[in-house]
């Protein structure tokens, strides 16, 4: 699956609730490092085609996430 | 105090949608003034108990959490439930936890002035350095407004922050 940047932040996000909530936190951190790194204006993570390739991702992390 | 117990909404978790940064959500509040349409906790309302935590046992669980370096107090409504609020927040900095605390309140800060309790609260907050308000309630059918302290939107335009101590 083909996605953007922003489609990646967004499932790089899901899986770092994920692995707080197993209390995995190094690899957390890691994750939320790699999304400071894809979030500079000139970042690039590209594969082979040129393009952001993540195995499965969303954007949609949670549609309650903007009301409290 | 570190063995006190308190009720919160849920357990305490890992959350990325309240600041720009991995942050440690404590639902505190269990109860609200407010009765917004289309609330956020409204899975919570008709509930009858709530878990239990001791202050201890919450602070244990900041500590082991690397990722976040931000507390968030939110709820229900905090204010509402000043008395564990207070004597939370008291015990963070007690244990030296000098982290960021950030408050969301549905209260405006319109609101203080005219109510003892609220002011107080207020008032004693301020004895504590590193705290940020964010004020209003939400308000369904407004339009979301983007926050440049907290980096991140909030769901309604009436929303706003203020840096309480540094």
């Amino acid at each position: 699956m083909i996605i953007n940047k922003e489609n990646a932040i967004g499932g790089l996000n899901i899986a770092i609730l994920y692995l707080a909530d197993k209390k995995h936190y190094t690899d957390a951190v890691y994750i939320r490092d790699l999304i400071k790194l894809l979030q500079r204006e000139d970042s690039e993570i590209k594969n082979n085609d040129g393009q952001i390739n993540v195995a499965s991702g969303t954007s949609n992390i949670n549609a309650k996430m903007y009301r409290f | 105090m570190e063995n006190k117990k308190i009720q919160l909404l849920e357990k305490p978790t890992t959350v990325l949608n309240y600041y720009k940064e991995p942050s440690f959500l404590i639902p505190i509040g269990i109860s609200c003034s407010w009765k917004c349409e289309n609330c956020i906790n409204k899975e919570h309302m008709f509930e009858y108990s709530y878990p239990e935590f001791t202050i201890k046992e919450i602070i244990s669980q900041y500590y082991e959490n690397i990722l976040a370096n931000t507390i968030i107090m939110a709820g229900f409504e905090p204010f509402d439930n000043y008395v564990n609020f207070m004597n939370l927040v008291e015990a963070i900095r007690v244990s030296g936890i000098n982290d960021m605390i950030i408050i969301y309140t549905g209260y405006d800060i319109i609101d203080f002035r005219s109510n003892f309790l609220l002011l107080n609260t207020f008032q004693e907050l301020t004895h504590f350095d590193n705290i940020i308000i964010k004020f209003g309630r939400y308000i369904e059918g407004l339009e979301k407004v983007w926050n440049e302290e907290l980096g991140i939107w909030l769901a309604s335009e009436n929303q706003y922050t203020v840096r309480i101590t540094r």
